[in-house]
C-alpha cells in the first residue's frame, strides 16, 4: 500500500481512538487527502465553547511536505485571515516535521487561538485591533465565535446576540468589532451604513485610536 | 590582498587613463556638472586578468575546503561540525568566531552542528506539562507555543520517550532496536537492523523515509544543512550521512549547491554570467558607491577560449562590455530602450511627421495643430528636439543591436562555409580560419558601435563645441 495511504488511515484510526483530544477527522468527499478535522475552541479564551472545522488537503509528497489547512468556520483572530480562513503558523510552512501528525498540528492550531502573535499577522486589520485594544477585540472575536462557531452566548456586552448558528440576523457593527455610537455619527451624515463600517474598520477607528483619526479624514474616506 | 601598492596605483592608472585618447576625452569633459563620465577605455586581456580570477568548480571546492579547514583548526572541532557551523553563518568566519567564543554551545545548539549531548543546551524544549487550554500558558511566545503543546499532549504513541531532543545518545541507542515500525510511514520493516536508520542524534525511522525526505529537502529545497526529521531536533545531518541516503548525482547536486552559498554571500565572487559555464570569478579589488562611477570592473572568464568569449560587467551583471560607460548611465540607457521600445516602435509604424510643425500624427487623420493654442512654449520644443535626437541614436542602437542577432546566424553558417571551402579548394583547415576570425571582428566592431552609439547620446547632452558634436554626428551618420 501506498505509504502516504497507510499514515494518513492510521492517523485518522489514532484520532477515533483517542477520546481525550476531542479533536475528530472526517472525509469530506470520497478523497482520504481532503479531510476535514474539527476541535473545540479552548477554554479561558473567546472562542470557548466553538467548535471549528478546518479543511485539510494532504499533499502528494506527505508527510515530508506539510499539510496545507484553512479554517473553515470564520475565526476572528490575528493569524488567521477572516475572509478566507488562512492560516499563518510556522509549522504549517518551514518549521515542518514529518513527524507531526494532523492530531498533533490540529492541536497546535488550538493552541494558536490561546495565544496570538500580531507581530507575524496573516490579518492585518484583526491584528491592528488586537493591539489597539484587546478588550474590544476579545468582544468581537466573542461575537464571531457565537455566530458562526456556535458558541454558547455569555449574555453580556452591549446587546444580545443572535442564538444558534446563524439564525437571526446579524449585527454588522458587532463583527467589524466596531462601537455602534461611532458608525451611527457618520450614519447621520447620510452615508450608507455599510459604507461606513468599510470605512471605520479599515481605518482602526477603535479605543484610544479614535482621539488619533480626525472626523474629515474619515468623511474624505468615505467620499472616496 | 597581494599586490604592492605600487602594482596598485599602476592599475588604476591603467583604468582610468588607458592612452592618450582617454586624456583628450577628460580635457573636452572637464567642468561637467558631473563627474560620472570618466573614461574607463578597453584595456587589454592582462588588465582584466589581473582584476579578476577564474576559478572553476575544483577551485571553489578547495576554497571552501581551506575556510573550513581554518575554523576547524582554530575552534578545534571536526570537519563536518565546521562546515556546518560555517554555512550556518552564511560563511562568515568573523561573526562565527566571535559568537563561538562568546557561547560555544550556544553556537552548535542553534547551527545543529552539536553533538546530541549539546542539546541539552536547549532550555526552552524542558517542557512545561500544562494542558494547552490554561490560559497561563498564553504568555508563552506562540512560535514556541504549539510545540510544548503537542509534546505534552501526544503521550499516547511510544514517541514520548524519543520527543525530547535532550535525551542522551545512548539512551535511544538502546531503545531503537526495539522500534520497529516506522513514525512516518507507519511501516514495519522485516530487517530493522538494515532498513531502520539513524543520523548522530539517534532519532530512528526507516531509511526509505530518511530518503524520501533528505532527496526533499536537497533537490526541491535545496537546503544545505538538512535537519533531523524529528520534531524540533536541531541536530543537522553530516555530508556522510547525507552521502549515505542521496543518490549519487543528487549528492553531487549537494556539492553544487554548498558552493552556490559560498558564493552568494561572498561580494567578492561571483558566478560566470554565461550560461552552462560552472566557473566562477573573484574580484581582487571591491568596488563601492564612489569607486563605481569611475571604474567599469568589466571581467572575462577565462574559461572560454572560443568566442563568444565570456564577457560581462561585474558590478551591473549585464553580459557584454559596456565601456566607456559607466555601470549606472548604461542601465538607464538599457531601461530606457526598453522601456522605449513598444512606443517608439508604435509612433515609427503608424505615425509621419507633421510637415508645418514637426509632431508625429497618426496616419488615419489630420494634424490638429491648427486648432491648438499656438504658444508652444520654448520648454516644449526643446523636449521635442531631444526626443529627436533620443531617437535618433535609439535608432541606430537599435540597428546595431538588430545587426548582431544577424550575424549570430552568420557565426552558426560559417562553421559550415569552412568545411566546405575545405572541401572544394585545395585550402587547409586552419588556412580556412579567416572567416571565423574576420566574423569576429565584425562582431567586436558592431559591439564596439553599439556603446559608441550610446557613449555619443550621453556626450550630446553635455554642453560641448559645436565643431567636436558635428563631427560625431557626421561620423555616425557615415557608420550607420
Amino acid at each position: 500500500m501506498d505509504a502516504r495511504l497507510r499514515r494518513v488511515n492510521k492517523e485518522i484510526a489514532d484520532c477515533k481512538n483517542d477520546k481525550t483530544s476531542n479533536i475528530t477527522i472526517t472525509l469530506i468527499d470520497d478523497s482520504p487527502f481532503h479531510l476535514k478535522g474539527t476541535f473545540p475552541g479552548p477554554e479561558g479564551t473567546p472562542y470557548e465553547g466553538g467548535i471549528y472545522d478546518v479543511d485539510i488537503v494532504i499533499p502528494e509528497s506527505y508527510p515530508f511536505q506539510p499539510v496545507k489547512m484553512k479554517f473553515i468556520t470564520k475565526v476572528y483572530h490575528p493569524n488567521v485571515s477572516s475572509a478566507s480562513g488562512a492560516i499563518c503558523l510556522d509549522i504549517l510552512k518551514d518549521a515542518w516535521s514529518p513527524v507531526l501528525t494532523l492530531k498533533s498540528t490540529l492541536i497546535s492550531l488550538q493552541s494558536l487561538l490561546c495565544s496570538p502573535e500580531p507581530n507575524d499577522p496573516q490579518d492585518a486589520e484583526v491584528a491592528k485591533h488586537y493591539t489597539t485594544s484587546r478588550s474590544s477585540f476579545e468582544e468581537t472575536a466573542r461575537y464571531w465565535a457565537e455566530i458562526y462557531a456556535g458558541a454558547p452566548p455569555r449574555g453580556k456586552g452591549t446587546k444580545p446576540p443572535s442564538v444558534g448558528k446563524g439564525t437571526k440576523e446579524r449585527d454588522e457593527i458587532a463583527i467589524a468589532g466596531l462601537e455602534r455610537a461611532h458608525v451611527e455619527q457618520f450614519e447621520t451624515l447620510g452615508f450608507e451604513r455599510t459604507k461606513v463600517i468599510d470605512v471605520l474598520r479599515r481605518l482602526n477607528y477603535r479605543g484610544s485610536n479614535v482621539p488619533n483619526i480626525s472626523d474629515d479624514r474619515i468623511v474624505e474616506e468615505l467620499l472616496k | 590582498m597581494s599586490l604592492s601598492d605600487e602594482e596598485y596605483d599602476n592599475e588604476n592608472q591603467g583604468l582610468f587613463f588607458g592612452d592618450e585618447e582617454d586624456d583628450s576625452y577628460n580635457k573636452d569633459l572637464e567642468g561637467e556638472e558631473d563627474n560620472l563620465i570618466v573614461v574607463a577605455d578597453k584595456e587589454d586581456e592582462s588588465e582584466t586578468s589581473r582584476m579578476f580570477k577564474t576559478l572553476s568548480s575544483d577551485d571553489l571546492e578547495e576554497e571552501i575546503r581551506r575556510e573550513v579547514n581554518d575554523v576547524m583548526s582554530v575552534l578545534e572541532l571536526e570537519y563536518d561540525v565546521a562546515s556546518i557551523l560555517l554555512r550556518h553563518f552564511r560563511w562568515n568566519k568573523e561573526r562565527l568566531l566571535e559568537d563561538y567564543m562568546d557561547s560555544p554551545d550556544k553556537v552548535l545548539y542553534e547551527s545543529g552542528g552539536g553533538r546530541p549531548s549539546n542539546n541539552n543546551f536547549s532550555s526552552q524544549s524542558s517542557v512545561s506539562e500544562e494542558p494547552p487550554t490554561k490560559k497561563t500558558r498564553t504568555v508563552k511566545a506562540s512560535r514556541s507555543g504549539p510545540l510544548t503543546a503537542i509534546r505534552s499532549s501526544l503521550r499516547l504513541n511510544a514517541k514520548t520517550k524519543k520527543s525530547k531532543a535532550s535525551i542522551p545518545q545512548e539512551i535511544v541507542g538502546n531503545t531503537s532496536p526495539s522500534t520497529t515500525t516506522c513514525e512516518i510511514c507507519c511501516d514495519t520493516p522485516s530487517d530493522p537492523s538494515s532498513m531502520m536508520y539513524h543520523p548522530r542524534c539517534g532519532h530512528t525511522f526507516c531509511k526509505s523515509c530518511w530518503r524520501d525526505y533528505t532527496r526533499g529537502k536537497v533537490e526541491d529545497d535545496r537546503i544545505i544543512n538538512v535537519a533531523c526529521m524529528q520534531e524540533s531536533c536541531k541536530t543537522v545531518l553530516l555530508e556522510n550521512e547525507l552521502k549515505e541516503l542521496l543518490d549519487e548525482n543528487i549528492f553531487a547536486r549537494y556539492g553544487q549547491f554548498i558552493q552556490d552559498s559560498y558564493v552568494l554571500h561572498d561580494k567578492s565572487l561571483k558566478f560566470c554570467l554565461y550560461p552552462a559555464c560552472s566557473h566562477a570569478l573573484r574580484t581582487k579589488h571591491q568596488v563601492n558607491q564612489t569607486s563605481i562611477l569611475t571604474v567599469v570592473p568589466i571581467a572575462t572568464c577565462t574559461a572560454s577560449t572560443t568566442p563568444p568569449s565570456h564577457t560581462f560587467c561585474f558590478n551591473c551583471e549585464t553580459r557584454g562590455d559596456h565601456r566607456p560607460l559607466i555601470c549606472a548611465l548604461a542601465t538607464k540607457w538599457t531601461n530606457h530602450v526598453n522601456e522605449d521600445a513598444g512606443s517608439v516602435s508604435w509612433i515609427i509604424a503608424n505615425t509621419k511627421v507633421c510637415p508645418k510643425c514637426q509632431k508625429p500624427v497618426e496616419k488615419n487623420g489630420g494634424c490638429r495643430s491648427d486648432l491648438e493654442i499656438k504658444d508652444a512654449s520654448d520648454k516644449v520644443s526643446r523636449s521635442r528636439a531631444d526626443l529627436e535626437k533620443w531617437l535618433f541614436y535609439y535608432d541606430r542602437y537599435m540597428n546595431h543591436e538588430k545587426s548582431i542577432k544577424l550575424e549570430n546566424q552568420l557565426v552558426e553558417r560559417i562553421e559550415e562555409q569552412i568545411t566546405s571551402l575545405v572541401n572544394t579548394s585545395q585550402m587547409s583547415w586552419i588556412e580556412a580560419r579567416f572567416l571565423q576570425h574576420a566574423v569576429d571582428v565584425l562582431m567586436k566592431c558592431r559591439e564596439t558601435l553599439k556603446v559608441y552609439v550610446k557613449k555619443q547620446h550621453r556626450l550630446m547632452l553635455k554642453d560641448v563645441g559645436e565643431g567636436f558634436k558635428e563631427g560625431r554626428w557626421k561620423f555616425l551618420v557615415s557608420v550607420s
